[in-house]
């Protein structure tokens, strides 16, 4: 009875941490990238001069995508490593799985029909389907950005592979899909994460790991539901994190939302003098 | 009996994916060859696609030239922004009005909006050069294809192939229709991009306000209700 108080872990060390390294290098090549993107208008080259000037700033933005892109291959080696090779059909489309599923579309438009007050909020299991959509709108933005930018870093070699006029199309679809990045992580990903009433201030669940048992069943009943049957509950219970840790992460936290929301805000406010296409 | 005649079903298949891979290996390695007669047939001239076609591997050998610049891999690129001219004309600015005491971005105001301007810093002139300037089909012109990437791109770009100059240094607005027909892989690329990001943002902003809302106005716990 006493663990079920304790605090139920979602996510392994390992996860934070790749979390973590996506969130630096993310933020770096946001910054560095909207200030090239910008770097005809006053506020695009104060950007820069944060690193140096433009051409450090570029050295910083493409070291950065390379660090991203190494997170990327750990990741997919890890996928690896998750996948149960003797019966994979359960590891890919069972509960534990981030592959959407059709129940995922079923309870996307239960909770809309709920934000209009019909019907009850979808009972959720391990992953919702704004989890599942949030992890693959990073997983085919990175090789997106990474061959794209590569192709851009490498133009000359490029060129001997494919026409040189690709780079015209690789230029503007790396510019698109760093756009759809950084709103959709700074508008949708960190507003509905961190400021919806359930939890406000902040969602603390990537930082310590763990969440409340008693929110849990309130956010993901089936899952908590399932631990129960299967009685893993008490294998996942840990400690509450500590007050230092707690203080560390909601610094960072509001740290990366500010950046963010300053980014957005700017960025909209100075596209009138660039012309992005 | 059933089961011999099945495996040699299967020993065919096997006999004709091999040959069929080999065939395969073996046209790559035909075009392959063919590279520079391609680009000869572009120029019409017989007897020097023969020249390379025997001294093929000597010219390779050499580095003078690049073997990638083959006439495949630019004739699906993008075609000329400019408008059609009535030929190609050692002076393009001829008979210009007032010609000494314009500026380029006078008249050319969309060209003048490129990167290599506006990040690269460069001036016209460092590429098109001085008076007279030729319009760049015209044989003479220092930017026609056959050698703008060796008398022009390089100065900056070592290394530049004639693959590599066709990147559009005076991009077409990508959303425009006329881009379409000029350069249709970077408008296709622009509207897919487009509607990706409005997609997204359509379906996702007003999903996160309707959830703010509806967590705004309704207790959540399952407790509670």
């Amino acid at each position: 009875m006493k663990s079920m108080d304790k605090p139920v872990r979602r996510f392994t060390r390992f996860d934070r941490l790749t979390h973590l390294w996506l969130i630096l290098t993310f933020m770096v090549l946001a910054i560095t990238g909207t200030g090239r993107l910008y770097d005809s208008t006053y506020w695009g080259r104060s950007l820069l001069d944060l690193f140096g000037g433009e051409d450090q700033a570029i050295l910083v933005h493409i070291w950065a995508g390379w660090l991203m892109t190494i997170g990327f291959g750990v990741h997919i080696l890890y996928l690896f490593t998750r996948v149960r090779w003797r019966a994979p059909g359960n590891s890919l489309f069972g509960p534990d799985s981030l592959v959407p599923v059709w129940r995922d579309f079923k309870q996307f438009g239960q909770q809309v029909l709920w934000f209009f007050g019909i019907g009850r909020d979808p009972e959720f299991e391990r992953w919702t389907y704004w989890e599942k959509f949030d992890y693959w709108a990073v997983f085919w933005g990175i090789p997106i950005l990474f061959v794209t930018g590569l192709m851009l870093i490498y133009p000359v070699e490029t060129a001997r592979v494919v026409p040189g006029w690709t780079l015209n199309v690789a230029l503007l679809i790396h510019r698109a899909e760093a756009i759809l990045a950084v709103s959709y992580i700074i508008l949708i990903h960190l507003m509905v994460g961190h400021f919806r009433r359930s939890t406000f201030p902040l969602n603390e669940a990537m930082f310590s790991g763990s969440v409340p048992l008693e929110r849990l069943k309130d956010e993901k009943p089936l899952w908590v539901a399932r631990l129960d049957r299967l009685n893993q509950l008490k294998d996942l219970a840990t400690t509450p994190p500590a007050l230092w840790f707690r203080m560390l992460y909601f610094v960072f936290g509001y740290a990366v939302i500010g950046l963010g929301v300053y980014l957005v805000i700017w960025g909209i406010y100075y596209s009138r003098f660039v012309s992005l296409h | 009996m059933a089961l011999h005649h099945r495996w040699r079903a299967k020993r065919d298949l096997i006999r004709a994916t091999v040959l069929g891979g080999l065939c395969v290996v073996f046209l790559q390695a035909f075009v392959a060859t063919n590279a520079f007669a391609v680009s000869a047939q572009s120029t019409g001239a017989e007897d020097a696609g023969a020249l390379i076609r025997r001294y093929r591997d000597e010219i390779q050998s050499s580095d003078y030239f690049d073997p990638s610049d083959n006439a495949m891999s630019l004739q699906f690129g993008p075609r000329s922004t400019a408008a059609p001219a009535p030929g190609p004309k050692a002076d393009a600015h001829a008979g210009v009005k007032g010609y000494t005491f314009r500026r380029c971005e006078n008249c050319h105001e969309q060209e003048a909006n490129n990167l290599h301007t506006i990040r690269g810093n460069n001036t016209c002139r460092q590429c098109h050069r001085r008076e007279p300037i030729a319009s760049i089909d015209h044989y003479f012109s220092i930017l026609n294809p056959i050698r703008r990437h060796a008398y022009v791109c390089a100065k900056c770009h070592e290394g530049s192939s004639a693959s590599f100059a066709t990147y559009v240094v005076h991009e077409p607005v990508a959303a425009s229709i006329e881009t379409r027909d000029q350069f249709p892989f970077l408008y296709y690329a622009y509207w897919f991009m487009f509607w990706l990001l409005l997609g997204v943002l359509l379906i996702f902003v007003p999903h996160g306000i309707g959830w703010w809302l509806r967590e705004w106005f309704v207790k959540r716990r399952r407790e509670a209700t």
